[in-house]
C-alpha cells in the first residue's frame, strides 16, 4: 500500500430538507488497496462514494482523491477514477462489447487500443461468450458484470464499486472478487467499495470502515476490527426463550432478529456451548467474524439512540 | 499508461471522439436493432401528410412536406429529454460518465446525435415524397439542413433541460410527447400562417417549428417572402437556437448540489 489515494477531513453533507448524511466523516484511504465501506441502508455510504466521485458537492469538509481535491479540482480527479453505480444497469439495446469499447473510446482510448482492452477485459470477466447480445437478452448477474467490466477496463487509478455484487450468484460474486483482488496486487490500483456482504467485505478488503448515521464508526483491517470487538468467539443460539440475563454473565449479549449472538472468551464459549446443550438449545460455537464486529459497532449506536438496556437490532 | 486519460490528439480530437462514440453507442447501435422504433417519429407527420395531401388535392402537398420535416425533426430531438433522463434516473449511466473525463457538453452532444440517427428514416421518407410531388433543389436542400439544424439545437436542449427536471421514472414520459404535439400541431406548421387570424402573426417569429415551417415553405414556393421576412425568419431561428443552447450551457452542469 502506498500513500493516500483518499483523504477525508470532516465531511459533512446535508441534503435538502435537513437529512444529515454525513456528519464529519474523516477518513483516510491508502494507495493500492481494497477499502470497504461497511453501513446499513441510509448510514451514508453511497453519499460519500458521490462526493469522492465528483458526482455531489459536499456541505463542508474537504475530499482529496489522488492528491486533488474533489470540488476545485474535479477534472483531474475525473481522469484517474472510474464507478460502478449504485443500481445502475446497462443500455438493454447495446452489447457488452459495445459498452466497454465506447466507455473506452470517450475516455481517449484509440480504436485500436479500445477493441484489444474491451476483448481483455470481457475475458477476464468471463463475457466473451455473451459479448455480441444486447444486454435485454442477459441475466442480471451478466448485466452487473457489464458495469464492472466498463469500469475495471480503463485501468483507472481509483475505482469507485458502490455494491456491485448485488444481485450476483455466489459464483459470478467470486469471480469478481477475484479480478478486484488482481487488480489492486498486480496494478496497485485502489478500490473503494461498499457493501452490505461481510463475507464480501471479509474476503476482498485490506482496510474496512464501517459507518452508522454518517459517523465513522471504526476502521483498519478486517482482524483489526475483528479484535476491537473484544471478544475471540461467539456462541450463537437461534429459537425462543432464553434467558439475555443469564446469557449476559458470559459476555456481551446482541440480538439480531430470531437469534442471539453472545461475544465471549473461548473458556467461557466452551462453558455457554455445554450449557446449550444440556439445556436442549440450540447453539454454534464459532470465531467472530466481521459481521459480528459490524453487527456490535452498529449496535451500540442503536442502543444509544434507542435507549434501551439490551442490544437489539 | 494508467491512472491517466489516454489521450490522442488535442483535447479538441478527445472531445469529437467523446461526442461520436456516444452518439454510436446510443444511436447507431440501438437503430439498427430496432429500426421500427425510429418510425414512431414520422407515423403522425405521415399521417397528417396523406391527410392534407388527399384532402387538398395536392395543394396543400407544400405545407404537408415541410411540416413533416420540422414534425419528425422535432420530436426525435425532443425525446432527448426521456433518453437523458431514462440514463441517469433508470440506467444511472450519466453517473458513470460523471466520474469520467467525459465533459457534460460531450455527453449531451452525443446523446443529441444519437437521436437524430433515428429521425434518418423520417427525414428519408420526407424527401421521397418531396421529390415525388415537389420540385426540389440544392436550394431547398441546403434550406432544409440549416432549418434542421437550427430545430435540432433548439429542442434537444430543451429536452436535456426538461429531463433534469425528472425526479422519478414516471416523470420520464411527461413533456416529450406534450411539446411534439402541441409546438408541431397547433402553430402553423402544417399550414400557412395565413390561415390564422391576423394578430396571431407574431407566433411565426415566437414559435421555432412555426419559424423553420415558414422558411421551408418559402423555399418550396408554397408561400411568398419578402427579403425582409426572411431575414426576420433566419434571425429569428439563429435567436432561437441561439437562447436554447445558451440556457443549456448556464444550466448543464455534472455535479448536484
Amino acid at each position: 500500500m502506498g500513500c493516500a489515494a483518499l483523504i477525508s477531513k470532516d465531511l459533512v453533507k446535508v441534503y435538502r430538507g435537513g437529512v444529515v448524511a454525513l456528519d464529519g466523516l474523516s477518513v483516510e484511504v491508502p494507495g493500492g488497496c481494497v477499502f470497504s465501506l461497511l453501513g446499513r441502508n441510509g448510514a451514508g455510504k453511497t453519499t460519500f462514494i458521490k462526493i469522492a466521485s465528483t458526482q455531489l458537492l459536499p456541505t463542508s469538509g474537504y475530499v482529496e482523491v489522488l492528491g486533488f481535491d474533489v470540488v476545485e479540482e474535479a477534472r483531474e480527479v475525473r481522469r484517474r477514477i472510474a464507478l460502478v453505480p449504485q443500481e445502475g444497469r446497462p443500455a438493454y439495446l447495446n452489447t457488452p462489447y459495445e459498452h466497454v469499447f465506447h466507455y473506452l473510446l470517450t475516455r481517449g482510448y484509440s480504436i485500436f487500443d479500445a477493441k484489444r482492452r474491451t476483448w481483455e477485459i470481457l475475458q477476464e470477466l468471463e463475457l466473451t461468450e455473451y459479448a455480441h447480445r444486447t444486454c435485454s437478452q442477459l441475466s442480471g448477474g451478466l448485466r452487473q458484470r457489464t458495469l464492472v467490466a466498463m469500469a475495471l477496463a480503463p485501468e483507472s487509478e481509483l475505482l469507485f464499486l458502490d455494491e456491485p455484487s448485488i444481485g450476483l450468484d455466489a459464483v459470478t460474486r467470486i469471480k469478481i472478487w477475484q479480478t478486484i483482488r488482481s487488480i489492486t496486487k498486480e496494478n496497485g490500483q485502489t478500490v473503494i467499495l461498499t457493501t452490505h456482504y461481510m463475507e464480501e467485505a471479509e474476503a476482498l478488503s485490506d482496510i474496512v470502515a464501517i459507518i452508522e448515521n454518517g459517523h465513522l464508526m471504526n476502521v483498519g483491517t478486517v482482524d483489526a476490527i475483528k479484535k476491537s470487538l473484544g471478544y475471540g468467539v461467539c456462541v450463537e443460539f437461534s429459537g425462543e426463550g432464553l434467558e439475555l440475563d443469564k446469557l449476559k454473565e458470559y459476555g456481551r449479549v446482541v440480538v439480531v432478529g430470531g437469534s442471539v449472538r453472545v461475544f465471549t472468551e473461548e473458556r467461557l464459549g466452551r462453558e455457554l456451548l455445554e450449557w446449550a446443550l444440556e439445556n436442549g438449545k440450540r447453539a454454534v460455537l464459532r470465531l467472530v467474524n466481521l459481521e459480528d464486529a459490524f453487527i456490535a459497532s452498529v449496535g451500540k449506536v442503536i442502543e444509544e439512540y434507542e435507549r434501551r438496556s439490551e442490544e437489539i437490532w | 499508461m494508467r491512472g491517466e486519460a489516454r489521450r490522442y490528439g488535442s483535447q479538441a480530437a478527445l472531445y469529437v471522439k467523446g461526442i461520436l462514440s456516444i452518439a454510436w453507442f446510443y444511436g447507431y447501435a440501438q437503430f439498427k436493432r430496432n429500426i421500427f422504433w425510429s418510425l414512431h417519429y414520422v407515423i403522425a407527420p405521415l399521417a397528417f401528410f396523406f391527410f392534407i395531401h388527399l384532402y387538398g388535392r395536392g395543394a396543400g402537398t407544400p405545407f404537408a412536406v415541410a411540416g413533416g420535416f420540422i414534425a419528425v425533426t422535432l420530436a426525435a430531438s425532443i425525446s432527448m429529454e426521456t433518453e437523458a433522463a431514462f440514463n441517469r434516473i433508470v440506467l444511472k449511466l450519466q453517473d458513470v460518465y460523471v466520474a469520467s473525463p467525459v465533459s457534460p457538453l460531450t455527453y449531451v452532444l452525443g446523446l443529441a446525435l444519437a437521436n437524430m440517427i433515428s429521425a434518418i428514416p423520417g427525414v428519408v421518407i420526407f424527401l421521397v415524397l418531396a421529390s415525388l410531388f415537389l420540385s426540389i433543389g440544392l436550394f431547398f436542400m441546403l434550406t432544409l439542413a440549416a432549418v434542421t439544424t437550427s430545430i435540432w439545437l433548439t429542442f434537444s436542449s430543451l429536452g436535456f433541460l426538461l429531463s433534469t427536471l425528472a425526479r422519478d421514472v414516471k416523470d420520464l414520459w411527461t413533456w416529450t410527447p406534450i411539446i411534439s404535439a402541441a409546438l408541431s400541431v397547433l402553430p402553423p406548421v402544417f399550414y400557412p400562417l395565413e390561415l390564422l387570424p391576423g394578430y396571431l402573426g407574431w407566433i411565426v417569429y415566437a414559435i421555432p417549428p412555426a419559424t423553420a415551417a415558414r422558411v421551408l415553405q418559402g423555399s418550396l414556393g408554397a408561400v411568398s417572402l419578402g427579403f425582409t421576412e426572411a431575414l426576420y425568419l433566419w434571425a429569428a431561428l439563429l435567436i432561437q437556437s441561439s437562447i436554447s443552447v445558451a440556457l443549456l450551457l448556464r444550466s448543464i452542469r455534472w455535479r448536484l448540489n
